[in-house]
């Protein structure tokens, strides 16, 4: 098969020479046909010139020679006879007499002394054009002039003529050739270019995404014929948007390239190098004797991806997830190794990333459930399957009840309860997020405002939202709606964010958080201290909450480097103005530490889990939360004397 | 009757006799010649058209035509038919070509001058004819005929003749 490709390929080659010689015999041909017809046309048209010319001179001969012809004045005669000399054409000529004799004549070679042997028949016809011209003068005929013309000088001329042609010809070819190989080198390279940018991908030179399906087609089809195994390496930069974001495009694709280089370097000769688009890699390995040698290449790979990259003056972080899958081991086709082993790639990425991962049918299984709750997640909201949790939100001093977060559960009828962990990405993905958290914010402030009603206490109630909600454009609207249909009034709502999300596009996020600031509503950040916020930004963000992370609640206050976190995070609360909760409290000394540290808020287990609504309300009416375990908080209510 | 394909030939023979070659000088009399040189003249003259039917070709005096008037008498000269006939004083009114005998030297000057405005080219084989007043002389020098043309005749007698005839001439006389 390769040798046919082959031979393909260079007969392909050999036919641009063959045409070129072709194409250059034909102009050359035209050429010469143009140049005969020239030639032929410029005989015609001189030899029918010199004729009339001729016509013409016996014309003018005979009509001088009419007297001298009468009168028999043979000097007379030659004497105009004579005058023929002046025209270089004219051969011969002579006058007869009406009785057909010669009377008088003329010829060039004799040059007019003596007389020569009478000239018709003399040049052979092809030499010679005749002209004849009878004198008759007043009706009566006197004789003849017959006038003989060599064709010779209009052979020279001819000649002539015909040297020019050919040396027109001649340079014609040569521009000809030039053209036509200036042509033919510019229409190669235009189809070099075609083909180069049809199979290569120009920013790393790998192959690009149509000659990675030519190539994996073309590999499976060979071990399908011929046995082996075929494994598929598929590779995505994990971070890869971040390099680009922050160190621009440029970048972005030298990063690509230097990616692309280390891959190379740890493949073999015969392995196909593949960049499918964006940061996707893909690597087809030919004749791999089993499972085990593939993952030892992938995770070699992957190693080397992680070592750090060199951009100009600055060093780079990347790492890389990779799925790898094996033909005929895990697919009985292109198309099914490809989703297979893309299946193992996300496997490698919720793995925690900087891995390979090796295709395993269970995989597909959780595939399947991802799709299965995607349906049942459309279904969901229809169906009623989705409730809201109410976690207690404590006041630390006096351990009073002050507010509920709102968390989502969904009840799926085959699977059970599935965490929001499992489906809230799912909904994200396929959009369902903006429904789902619209009739979670409705579903809260209906619920403050029942309990309202029901003539208790007052509290907050916060709700999470997701980034994509943030940036729809009817997420304000949605929030108004909420407010006006529960009559809840505004400053009850409190809307957790996360600091990722805030940083993504910070000036459009300022805008929106102030227009729901105006609202009335509260604004607070979740997780705060995971990600890696601004403080300047949190100085212009419009928020009124700062949420301790349950990481750096656990084991205080025991843990020396949780505790100086979280009293600095209260501090830093304090200083902008801000209120903190604390999440995750577990056990009373954490509470008391963090109390002490103050922390406004408290949230977790110690105090209740997250409880359906009639629970909740039961939790409530019990109060047993309300027993004091806490010491009277020290004067000074920061508390960073005590962490000290 | 000769048909006029012989009639040619035997003129050009006759012409050629007298010019061309001495040789033959001998067979074509000199009369002959001189009648065949009346019909060259006629035809490089031109007449003011008197609408006759034929071209009459007078003689005066002596005979000296001879058979060269038989001759002319069976030619048309531009499409008309040559009639030869003698003529007498005062039996000019008719004629287009009056020739006068060398005998009539001496009278010459004076018949020419009668004639003028008759619309008559006048010939005359008589020695220095053309100073005396004939429109055309004959001479015969070195046994060649030569002629001389009186131009101022001619216009005399509202002829025209044609340059080609001039250039033949051996002299003209009378020109401005």
């Amino acid at each position: 098969v390769i040798k046919a490709i082959q031979r393909f390929f260079s007969a392909r080659r050999r036919i641009p020479v063959r045409t070129e010689l072709l194409s250059l015999i034909s102009v050359g041909i035209a050429l010469l046909i143009a140049g005969a017809l020239l030639t032929s046309f410029q005989y015609w048209s001189l030899r029918d010139s010199l004729r009339q010319d001729l016509s013409v001179q016996a014309h003018i001969v005979g009509d001088h020679v009419e007297a001298a012809l009468a009168f028999r004045d043979k000097k007379a005669a030659e004497e105009i006879l004579g005058a023929l000399r002046a025209s270089e054409s004219i051969a011969a000529a002579a006058i007869l007499d009406a009785d057909g004799n010669v009377f008088a004549s003329y010829d060039r070679r004799a040059n007019g002394a003596t007389p020569v042997p009478p000239l018709p028949g003399a040049l052979a016809e092809r030499e010679k054009v005749q002209a004849e011209h009878v004198i008759d003068y007043r009706g009566t005929r006197l004789g003849l002039v017959r006038l003989t013309a060599s064709l010779d000088p209009t052979y020279v001329r001819l000649a002539v003529f015909v040297a020019a042609t050919l040396v027109t010809l001649a340079m014609s070819m040569i521009l000809a050739k030039l053209l036509i190989s200036g042509t033919h080198k510019a229409a190669k390279r235009a189809e070099e270019r075609l083909n180069y940018l049809a199979h290569f991908d120009p920013v790393t030179n790998l192959y690009n995404r149509h000659a990675f399906n030519e190539r994996l087609d073309f590999a499976i089809e060979r071990a399908r014929r011929f046995g082996g195994r075929v494994a598929l390496l598929l590779l995505d930069l994990d971070n890869f948007k971040a390099v680009n974001d922050t160190l621009g495009h440029q970048a972005g694709d030298a990063l690509l390239m230097n990616v692309a280089q280390r891959l190379l370097l740890k493949l073999r000769r015969g392995d196909t190098t593949c960049r499918l688009g964006g940061d996707e890699f893909a690597v087809i390995l030919e004749n791999i004797p089993d499972g085990h040698q593939a993952a030892v290449v992938a995770k070699n790979v992957v190693e080397s991806i992680a070592a750090p990259f060199q951009l100009e003056s600055q060093e780079v972080f990347v790492t890389a997830s990779c799925g790898v899958g094996l033909f005929p081991d895990h697919a009985d086709g292109a198309e099914r190794l490809i989703r297979n082993t893309d299946t193992a790639m996300y496997h490698a990425k919720e793995a925690g990333k900087n891995i390979a991962a090796m295709f395993r049918g269970e995989m597909n299984e959780k595939a399947n459930r991802r799709i299965n709750i995607e349906g049942g997640l459309r279904l969901a909201l229809e169906r009623d399957e989705l409730q809201l949790y109410f976690q207690p939100k404590m006041d630390s001093r006096r351990r009073r009840l002050t507010g509920a977060e709102a968390l989502l559960r969904w009840r799926h009828p085959d699977h059970g309860f599935i965490g929001p962990a499992e489906f809230i990405p799912v909904a994200e993905d396929c959009g369902l997020i903006i429904p789902i958290g619209a009739w979670v914010l409705r579903a809260a402030c209906m619920q403050a405002a029942a309990w309202d009603r029901e003539g208790r206490d007052a509290i907050g109630m916060s709700v999470n939202v997701s980034a994509l909600q943030l940036k729809d454009p009817k997420f304000i609207g949605m929030v108004a709606d909420a407010l006006s249909l529960s009559a809840l009034p505004p400053h009850r709502l409190e809307l957790e964010l996360t600091e990722s999300m805030l940083m993504e596009d910070v000036e459009s996020n300022l805008a929106v958080l102030r227009r729901l600031r105006a609202l009335g509503v509260h604004l607070s950040i979740d997780d705060f201290g995971t990600g890696f916020s601004s403080m300047s930004y949190l100085k212009r963000f419009p928020i009124n909450t700062l949420k301790i992370d349950q990481s750096f609640v656990a084991d205080l206050p025991a843990d020396k480097e949780n505790a100086g976190i979280s009293q600095a995070i209260i501090a830093l609360a304090h200083t902008l103005n801000l209120k903190t909760v604390a999440e995750g409290v577990e056990t009373e000394s954490q509470a008391e530490f963090l109390a002490s540290s103050g922390c406004d808020y408290l949230q977790g287990y110690l105090f209740s889990p997250a409880l359906p609504a009639s629970q909740f309300t039961e939790w409530w009416d019990r109060g047993d939360f309300l027993v004091s375990k806490v010491p009277q908080p020290a004067a000074s209510d920061t508390g960073v004397a005590v962490a000290g | 009757m000769m048909n006029s394909r012989a009639m040619a030939r035997w003129l050009a023979l006759a012409l050629l006799a007298g010019t061309a070659d001495g040789a033959h000088a001998q067979s074509a009399t000199e009369a002959e010649l001189k009648a065949a040189y009346l019909f060259n003249f006629a035809l490089f003259v031109e007449w003011p058209d008197r609408g006759q039917p034929t071209f009459t070709i007078c003689q005066y005096g002596a005979d000296t035509l001879g058979a060269g008037a038989h001759a002319l008498a069976r030619r048309t000269l531009h499409g008309k038919a040559i009639t030869v006939r003698k003529a007498a004083d005062n039996e000019f009114t008719g004629c287009d070509l009056l020739y006068i005998a060398s005998s009539e030297k001496s009278r010459i000057r004076a018949l020419t001058a009668s004639l003028r405005g008759m619309n008559i080219l006048t010939v005359s084989d008589a020695p220095g004819a053309a100073k005396e007043g004939a429109t055309i002389g004959l001479t015969v020098e070195d046994k060649r005929i030569v002629f001389e043309v009186n131009v101022a005749e001619a216009r005399k007698s509202n002829l025209v003749i044609s340059a080609k005839l001039l250039d033949l001439a051996r002299s003209v006389v009378g020109a401005p």
